[in-house]
């Protein structure tokens, strides 16, 4: 086939990826889906087009972050589902312009479970749990692993660490033959908190800094095992001010060791932080500077 | 007496300052049972989300959920109590607890019972069975809600003054009649408003808000139950690769729902993106899927879904997508699904004729009908084609009006033995007269004489039937496209029926498949021809002139004119008349996604398919490229090894090109291996395939790589050595 017929007519280039949202409860799990699917499109010089939601799902998924950011209100606990296929499977379009003239544009087409946060607690306590299996073995059939931590948690380090071990163990032990190829994405929540604000561009500083030994058991599954691993920062509410930042969030609870619970404090001025650079990563396997920018 | 069962949401729980509780996250399992298990189908309404009120509406006062289950021949009636729960981050959601007892019609018991109580949800309370006196109460008045009544349910009942569970209870009771009765008290907000009779809001704004979640659903009349069912069945076929025979089973169950119609089928699809999918030309698999879903389920959907698939790009990898998921769902309808399996046939009925609008899906319904395992291929093959045959054998005795095109359905309840011929008509009735002393006919052979694909076929036969009637019809071009069709699906006999209709003749090619005359023929009783070309029929013509009056050796003589001329002219003629065309080749891109012959046996589901199939891991045979191509130049040293090298690749290739799929174009070249490594990616990739299936033909782990040290290397080195003679040019 000649050159100029192997030029494709469409405007887009497709990654897809199947995904799942996993990590404690309050990490920010929803939040994170419905604040993603709700993008603001303001800013022209983004390399993100259109985030467009899919469905009815997608749809609920706008209704929350209108809730969460328009009425600055909480949302409720995820429940857990009997059986991981009756989690709703949010699915999401993402159209990035293309970073030169002669480069096509991208879409990168996900679906997303959301899990309840209790699935992280019940395989931190509980072992033999037949629900577990089945969750397990429902991450199997994702590509890519969007794992959330509450970035103020950093308490709880160890105790993470001993389920991200546990949670790893248990998608090897049920592992296909030949194993696929899987990404893990870090992703730190909660980052309009000054102390991490000021370093959100080095993900790996403040992974290395707040959760060594979670970031110790991702590294050696990725020495074992092939699979990839990175690390993002991600606030959903983002900060007011340039000069001086401060988080546009209301804290309503600062447990000392359970992390951080607030709600948008000025939704006029909503400008979400690295929710984009992880799917990204997660579809194509590399990382975006830009994306990793806004 | 009715004995009262409970259980709750499951939490984990401590205890407040103030004595009161909350959570600690949820357990996924119910709590304090009082059965265990919980009735199977009080856990499908709860799992299908029918007792659900609706995200963020849970407020601090109560609200209730009435509603009478079955399944399997038993009954229950369930009342849900439902208030706030919080849990330790404060968090609110809402806190089941819900009370049933068995059998329909003592939902109002328990009602009245919980009006005595009013227990709401309470971890540290312990679960217990209650015994309830059956309380025969008077009826309720309903007279001040005489103007709702005459509404559609759901009913909505206006918040204007605090109303009992009891009247609303009363309310859904009327509406409902003989069915399983649902109602919601004080709600701020259902999941399912529609699987309710009746509701009672518990605000304006939420009357409001319920009301525009039933106005954005199809209107349909009733009550709809099982939507959280279907709609999770939908999502797990498209988002996952293996088809799950459950899900299949919910579908199949929903198409027995009469309530359950197309436009409600529609929003379901288009609530999981069908229309997103189009204008956003998402082709990823999960939308390949559900598409191919939405074409089996709706089969008016088909042409949208063949149009769709023509993506505006070189690739096609969705077409194998389809197909996939496609031969997964083959796998499990046989006789398992009739309803579904209806609905694919339904489809094949109705795509072919649709060609007659819309001749330019002709290449795609090729690929619809003819492809491996495609499920509309295997249906039609087995339950339409025969049919189709059967129809055009009637078509002579209807021509003549021996025969009406009468429904099948009729003739099923139909008890009168003259309803398959048309017996006013005098032939008619002298057929049936001898007929008669003989045994009479059994419902088979009744069938054989009825017209097994109206309606949908119907304008065809009325509209082709005079070809039946006189030798000199003018051709009906538009059924080239169907002619065309058959042609390609390897069915010859109707292909040439519609040749003749269209064309007034048939090709060569095809006739030579249907007779073993020379140029004419009768295919269930319709007269065909071989098309015959001008130079031909000069010769016919010669023959025959010449076998009459005049001595053969002018025969020969004129022979060789007419050849010598016809050599000449015939540019001419072919250049001014070259229809028809034999057979039309599909368009260049969808030609490499059909298979090579159409004629396959549609029993087997081995699919044509592609080397990743098969299980060759592109990426990383890639990313090893360079140690294979050392590995090759190391067995390359001298010239003649080269060719043989590239001999064995390429018989390995040849040996191959039937059974997959991508392996069409691909010829390893010598010049390959001059350079220091791969000139491009396409010539890396076929290396990679080749290596890949000789190692597959040889029974060694294949990978398409090649290391010094292995076995492929060893097998490769042998094999050249040995530079058997049969790989000779």
């Amino acid at each position: 086939m000649a050159f100029w017929e192997r030029k494709d007519p469409r405007k887009y280039k497709e990654e897809n990826a199947n995904l799942r949202v996993i990590g404690d409860r309050t990490a920010g799990k929803t939040t994170y889906m419905a604040v993603l699917a709700y993008w603001p499109n303001a800013n022209p010089d983004s390399p993100v087009q259109a985030v467009v939601p899919i469905g009815d799902y997608g749809q609920e998924l706008i209704e929350k972050a209108r809730d969460i950011l328009e009425q600055g209100l909480e949302l409720e606990p995820t429940g857990l589902d009997t059986t991981p296929e009756s989690i709703k499977d949010y699915t999401i379009s993402i159209n990035l312009k293309n970073e030169y003239s002669w480069q096509k544009g991208m879409k990168l087409n996900i679906n997303c479970k959301d899990y309840s946060g209790e699935f992280f607690r019940d395989l931190l306590y509980k072992a033999g749990d037949p629900r577990l299996d089945d969750y397990l073995e429902d991450c199997l059939l994702a590509s890519g692993i969007l794992f959330l931590i509450d970035g103020t948690a950093y308490k709880k380090d160890t105790e993470y660490a001993m389920g991200m071990e546990k949670f790893l163990l248990g998608l090897d032990r049920s592992e296909l033959n030949p194993r696929p190829k899987r990404r893990i994405a870090l992703v730190i929540t909660k980052c309009e908190q000054p102390e991490l604000w000021v370093n959100r561009y080095q993900p790996n500083l403040i992974v290395d800094s707040r959760f060594p030994q979670v970031k110790q058991k991702l590294e050696n599954w990725s020495k074992n095992t092939g699979g990839g691993v990175n690390y993002f920062l991600t606030s959903a509410f983002g900060v007011l001010g340039s000069q001086y930042p401060e988080p546009n969030s209301r804290k309503l609870e600062r447990h000392r060791l359970e992390g951080t619970k607030a709600v948008i404090k000025d939704p006029k001025h909503w400008r979400p932080f690295g929710l984009i650079s992880p799917i990204y990563w997660l579809c194509t396997g590399k990382r975006h500077k830009q994306l990793d920018q806004i | 007496m009715i004995e009262i069962h409970e259980f709750s949401t499951g939490i984990h729980y401590e205890k407040t300052s103030q004595g009161g509780w909350r959570s600690r996250g949820f357990t996924g399992e119910f709590i304090n049972k009082t059965l265990d298990p919980i009735p199977d189908a009080i856990e499908k309404a709860i799992s299908n989300k029918e007792f659900a009120i609706a995200e963020g509406t849970v407020t601090d006062d109560r609200a209730l959920v009435g509603r009478e289950v079955s399944q399997n021949h038993q009954e229950w009636s369930v009342l849900a109590v439902i208030i706030r729960g919080v849990d330790e981050f404060g968090r609110h959601f809402p806190a089941y607890r819900y009370f049933y007892t068995k059998g329909r019609g003592n939902l109002d018991q328990l009602v009245h019972w919980w009006i005595g109580n009013k227990l709401v949800f309470n971890p540290f309370e312990p679960a217990e069975v209650r015994l309830y006196e059956v309380n025969k109460n008077k009826e309720i008045p309903l007279d001040n809600f005489q103007d709702l009544l005459e509404g559609k349910s759901p009913i909505i009942v206006p918040n204007d003054k605090s109303l009992s569970p009891l009247i609303i209870h009363a309310i859904a009771q009327k509406i409902a009649g003989e069915n399983e009765l649902a109602w919601a008290w004080n709600i701020g907000g259902l999941e399912y408003p529609k699987s309710f009779h009746a509701i009672y809001p518990d605000s304006l704004e939420a009357a409001e808000l319920i009301s525009k979640v039933i106005s954005s659903q199809p209107a349909s009349s009733g009550v709809i139950r099982g939507t959280h069912g279907i709609k999770l069945a939908i999502q797990n076929l498209m988002n996952q690769a293996t088809v799950k025979t459950e899900y299949l089973e919910t579908l199949e169950t929903a198409l027995s729902n009469p309530q359950i119609d197309d436009k409600l089928w529609h929003s379901y699809f288009d609530g999981k993106g069908v229309s997103q999918a189009i204008s956003q030309q998402m082709y990823n698999p999960n939308m390949v899927r559900l598409l191919t879903l939405r074409a089996m389920i709706l089969p008016s959907t088909l042409p949208e879904f063949l149009g769709w698939l023509q993506a505006p790009s070189q690739e096609k990898e969705h077409y194998q997508t389809s197909l996939n998921f496609q031969q997964e769902i083959l796998k499990k309808i046989s006789k398992n699904f009739p309803k579904l399996a209806n609905k694919i046939i339904d489809g094949v009925k109705f795509i072919i004729p649709h060609l007659l609008d819309k001749p330019e899906l002709l290449d795609h319904t090729i690929w619809l009908l003819g492809s491996n395992t495609s499920i509309w291929a295997s249906l039609y093959f087995q339950e339409v084609k025969g049919k189709i045959e059967h129809d055009l054998s009637l078509m002579s005795d209807f021509a003549r009006n021996k025969k009406n095109v009468k429904k099948q359905s009729k003739y099923n309840s139909s008890s009168s033995p003259d309803m398959a011929t048309g017996e006013t008509n005098e032939e008619g009735i002298k057929q049936n007269k001898d007929n008669l002393p003989s045994i009479p006919k059994t419902i088979k052979d009744k069938k054989n004489t009825e017209f097994t694909l109206v309606p949908e076929w119907e304008p065809i036969w009325q509209q082709i039937k005079g070809f039946w009637l006189f030798d000199q019809v003018k051709p009906l071009s538009q059924y080239l496209p169907l002619a065309k069709l058959f042609d390609q699906l390897g069915d010859y006999k109707i292909s040439a029926v519609f040749y003749q209709i269209a064309t007034g003749s048939v090709p060569n090619l095809v006739f030579k498949h249907v007779s073993n005359n020379a140029y004419k023929d009768t295919l269930f009783k319709l007269k065909v021809e071989k098309y015959v070309s001008k130079l031909e029929l000069i010769w016919l013509g010669l023959m025959k002139f010449g076998g009459k009056i005049v001595p053969f050796y002018f025969v020969l003589i004129a022979g060789i004119l007419g050849m010598v001329v016809g050599f000449f002219i015939r540019p001419i003629i072919v250049s001014e008349n070259s229809k028809p065309k034999v057979i039309s080749s599909p368009s260049p891109h969808l030609s490499k996604i059909l298979k090579p012959s159409p004629i396959v046996s549609f029993k087997s589901l081995n699919a044509a398919q592609t080397l990743t199939d098969a299980g060759l891991k592109m990426s990383e045979a890639q990313s090893k490229i360079d140690s294979t191509y050392k590995a090759l130049k190391e067995l390359i040293k001298t010239k003649d090894k080269k060719d043989t090298l590239v001999k064995i690749l390429n018989n390995t290739l040849e040996n191959n090109k039937n059974k997959y799929s991508d392996l069409k174009d691909i010829t390893l070249e010598t010049q390959d291996l001059n350079t220091h490594t791969f000139e491009d990616d396409k010539i890396k990739e076929d290396w990679i395939k080749a290596i890949f299936l000789y190692q597959k033909d040889k029974n060694i782990r294949a990978d398409g790589r090649i290391s010094k040290t292995g076995e492929t290397f060893q097998k490769l080195k042998n094999e050249i050595e040995k530079n058997p003679p049969s790989l000779k040019p």
